[in-house]
């Protein structure tokens, strides 16, 4: 572990005097809030940061709300107030279960939802966020764009400011389940998220995401989804398995292998899928 | 600016200390004197450093000093009042549930925290929360029984 070096910080008064100072003297400074991968990086030596951006204290962008239908979550939200939020009941499971596969207590405390996006990776976080069809907001001094949870990586002079989705609604159910190695900060070998809607005994609408579709990214299973719309919820699951092994093509490494990881996946989307009918039919086992 | 003059809060006592901006809260505690706050890990996992900033439980090794500006600390320091022992200490101390110790003070910092939002956890609760503090001697049993028999006793006191 390296000393952190020296370097100059700027704390800001408002969000726009955080981006003033980036589309200024900031250029190239490093945004820190949680700090939890920021640290670590330094002292490993992976970054020399010269000039640092503290948002930490900014309260504006620190909320979750519900209005019109449409769930906002600023930036700076911690995962703990992701998982202990009311706005998320037990049909957003999936953000409840943050809980169990994010980390451990103090890094939840720490470690926000904006700066988990904007660090990049195979993060938990950007499937569940997948699955819930969000829109990632990004600002910086002159504009403002709107970017899929993949895409999430701010420029120089921009700030990931707000993630927003539409509510699941009645009947719907987001659940999250992970294959991990080790009962804490583990990183995920495989993951699947998804969000079921259920109309009169059949599936309305699907959203099925996992950490590897192809190589190392994440992403949504169309076929999968398009092949049980439509579907009674006991038939949707029959075949599930089979067809997720084929569509999913992913990287193999020293955490599992790529057949390894076929496997496991199969298994993952399945069971998360049985665990949103259950909630929504509550609890009752038909599947 | 590499230098600020910070306000803050450890243990109840108001301070205003000169940090730099490379200083971690870690570094600045144990420079102060809060030598109960060790360094582990320094990637936030073993939970040796774990402090309460305004009641909620942080790796101080990831904290720069500068985010804890108008904040309130506590340390194991701050659990004893007088000569009197903090509930969890004593506890500690009956269950002999300290083996080298150097895991110890964070772990009663994360037990502290978690009596303050779940004052009856179980056994479960106990071990779940006890994932992010790492000890080498492998004392987890006596640990466990320590926290959750001092859970009860301040059940029964109030």
């Amino acid at each position: 572990m390296r000393e952190i070096p020296d370097f100059d910080i700027y704390i800001p008064s408002s969000l726009s005097d955080a981006l003033d100072y980036l589309s200024n003297e900031g250029k190239e400074a490093f945004v820190i809030a949680g700090c939890t991968d920021f640290i670590p990086m330094v002292k490993r030596g992976r970054i020399r940061p010269i000039k640092v951006l503290d948002i930490s204290h900014l309260r504006e962008l620190r909320y979750i709300t519900l209005d019109s239908g449409f769930i906002k979550i600023g930036a700076l939200t911690t995962i703990s107030d992701l998982v202990n939020s009311p706005v998320f009941d037990n049909r957003y499971g999936g953000i409840k279960s943050l809980e169990r596969y994010f980390g451990v207590i103090t890094t939840r405390n720490m470690a926000t939802v904006g700066g988990n996006l904007a660090s990049g990776g195979e993060r938990d976080l950007i499937q569940i966020f997948l699955a819930l069809d969000a829109q990632v907001k990004i600002r910086s001094l002159q504009n403002e764009r709107v970017t899929s949870p993949t895409e999430a990586k701010p420029n120089l002079g921009e700030l990931i400011t707000e993630i927003t989705f539409k509510d699941i609604g009645a009947d719907s159910c987001m659940e999250f389940s992970k294959f991990e190695k080790r009962a804490a900060n583990g990183i995920s070998v495989c993951t699947a998220a998804v969000t079921l809607k259920i109309s009169d005994n059949l599936v309305e609408d699907v959203k099925i995401v996992v950490n590897r579709v192809k190589g190392r990214e994440p992403g949504r299973l169309y076929r999968v989804e398009e092949s049980i719309i439509g579907k009674r919820i006991e038939d949707a699951i029959n075949d599930v398995d089979i067809m997720v092994k084929s569509e999913v093509d992913p990287a193999g490494d020293f955490r599992g292998s790529k057949k390894f990881r076929k496997e496991i996946t199969k298994v993952l989307v399945k069971r998360t899928l049985i665990k949103c009918i259950r909630t929504i039919t509550g609890g009752v086992d038909r599947v | 600016m590499k230098f600020l003059n910070l306000r803050l809060k450890i243990n109840g006592e108001e301070k205003i200390i000169r940090v730099g901006s490379r200083e971690r809260l870690l570094d600045l505690l144990r420079r102060l004197g809060y030598k109960s706050v060790k360094e582990g890990c320094s990637t936030g996992d073993c939970g040796s450093c774990n402090v309460l900033v305004d009641g909620v439980l942080v790796n101080s090794c990831l904290m720069l000093a500068i985010q804890a500006r108008n904040r309130e600390i506590t340390t194991v320091e701050g659990f004893v009042t007088g000569r009197k022992l903090h509930p969890l200490q004593e506890s500690f101390l009956e269950f002999a549930a300290s083996q080298c110790g150097y895991c110890i003070p964070g772990i009663l910092v994360t037990a502290e925290y978690l009596l303050s939002v779940n004052p009856n956890p179980s056994e479960e609760e106990i071990r779940r929360i006890l994932v992010g503090n790492i000890c080498r001697c492998g004392g987890y049993t006596k640990i466990v029984e320590a926290i959750r028999t001092a859970s009860l006793l301040s059940r029964e006191r109030r």
